[in-house]
């Protein structure tokens, strides 16, 4: 066994030598393929592959997110606390809110198997599924 | 010692190989007609499955984004003012942090749910219907517990919202007190 690999060290040693050239562009593929792994399997892993809406699919519905708006009011966290203070927070705050608080968000059935048609029962219309 | 490392990377290789194809157990069995329902409908399902993914995609980032700018745009710059002013915010920290560990859990669920549907909108679901219908099955239930936490981080926005309130109302006493 010993000297199988002894052999195999020195055919690749004359393989490299006679090669280097080649050696060096499979060497730079396999370590890009390598990081390239990584930064898939960090990107798929992180959450950052829901959130990306450059991927093919979501073509039809980009132009539906919602822009950060840069005029949005913020909320200095310095200054003094009043009952002024308070109230125009909370007046800010029931602004800011009021959207998310009345969206139903994911409450509609829509993946039950009456809705995609793949129950015993009459398949029902599948819904329209607009946010 | 060669013998010692084929036998390990053996057994390492059986342990990982083995463990990736585990299978959800079918809650119910299907039917044959049942079977035979789906194994039809399958690709017209998986059309509608691809048009949820991508809305939910949007949602997700849309809600995503607003809770985030909650978290940083107003409760954080105003538990900054109360403990710079000296003021007793514990409550509205303590609701923060359940918040940001309600919002981390959206994440983390929303990204098991949407990695369900994807499964499920490319399964070979003409060869293989019962395990379709298991993989759509179980999308439904994450999709229903990413629902679930939507509704918990609501419940937190309008506690903090309580927290802000009660505040009010304890500055409005003590300036009574005062006069």
């Amino acid at each position: 066994m010993k000297r199988f690999i002894t052999n195999c060290k020195q055919l690749l040693k004359r393989c490299v030598n006679r090669n280097r050239f080649m050696t060096l562009v499979i060497g730079v593929i396999t370590v890009s393929s390598i990081f390239v792994t990584v930064a898939m399997g960090l990107y798929a892993s992180s959450g950052a592959a829901q959130v990306d809406l450059s991927r093919p699919g979501f073509k039809a519905v980009r132009k539906d997110t919602a822009l950060p708006d840069s005029q949005e009011e913020t909320f200095s966290a310095t200054g003094g606390i009043d009952k002024l203070t308070l109230q125009e927070y909370q007046r800010l705050y029931a602004e800011r809110t009021k959207g998310i608080l009345e969206a139903d968000g994911f409450a509609k059935d829509v993946l039950s198997p009456e809705a995609l048609s793949i129950s015993r029962s009459e398949a029902m219309t599948a819904p329209d599924n607009a946010p | 010692m060669m013998k010692k490392i084929i036998i390990v990377m053996t057994v390492v290789a059986l342990i990982v190989g083995t463990g990736h194809h585990v299978r959800a157990e079918t809650r119910l069995p299907l039917s044959l007609d049942e079977l035979e329902t789906v194994r039809n409908n399958c690709v017209g399902a998986q059309s509608i499955l691809y048009r949820i993914h991508a809305n939910d995609g949007v949602l997700r980032v849309n809600l995503k984004r607003r809770y985030d700018s909650i978290a940083t745009k107003l409760m954080a710059p105003l538990n900054s003012r109360m403990t710079l002013n000296r003021l007793d915010a514990t409550k509205l920290v303590a609701t923060t942090a359940d918040y940001e560990r309600e919002l981390d859990n959206f994440r983390q669920l929303y990204q098991s749910y949407e990695e369900t549907i994807s499964q499920a909108i490319f399964f070979h679901c003409k060869s293989q219907p019962a395990d379709f219908y298991d993989i759509v099955t179980g999308a439904r239930d994450k999709r229903m517990a990413v629902d679930r936490s939507v509704k918990q981080l609501n419940s937190i926005i309008r506690q903090y919202a309580g927290a802000v309130k009660e505040l009010e109302d304890s500055l409005d006493k003590r300036l009574q007190e005062r006069s």
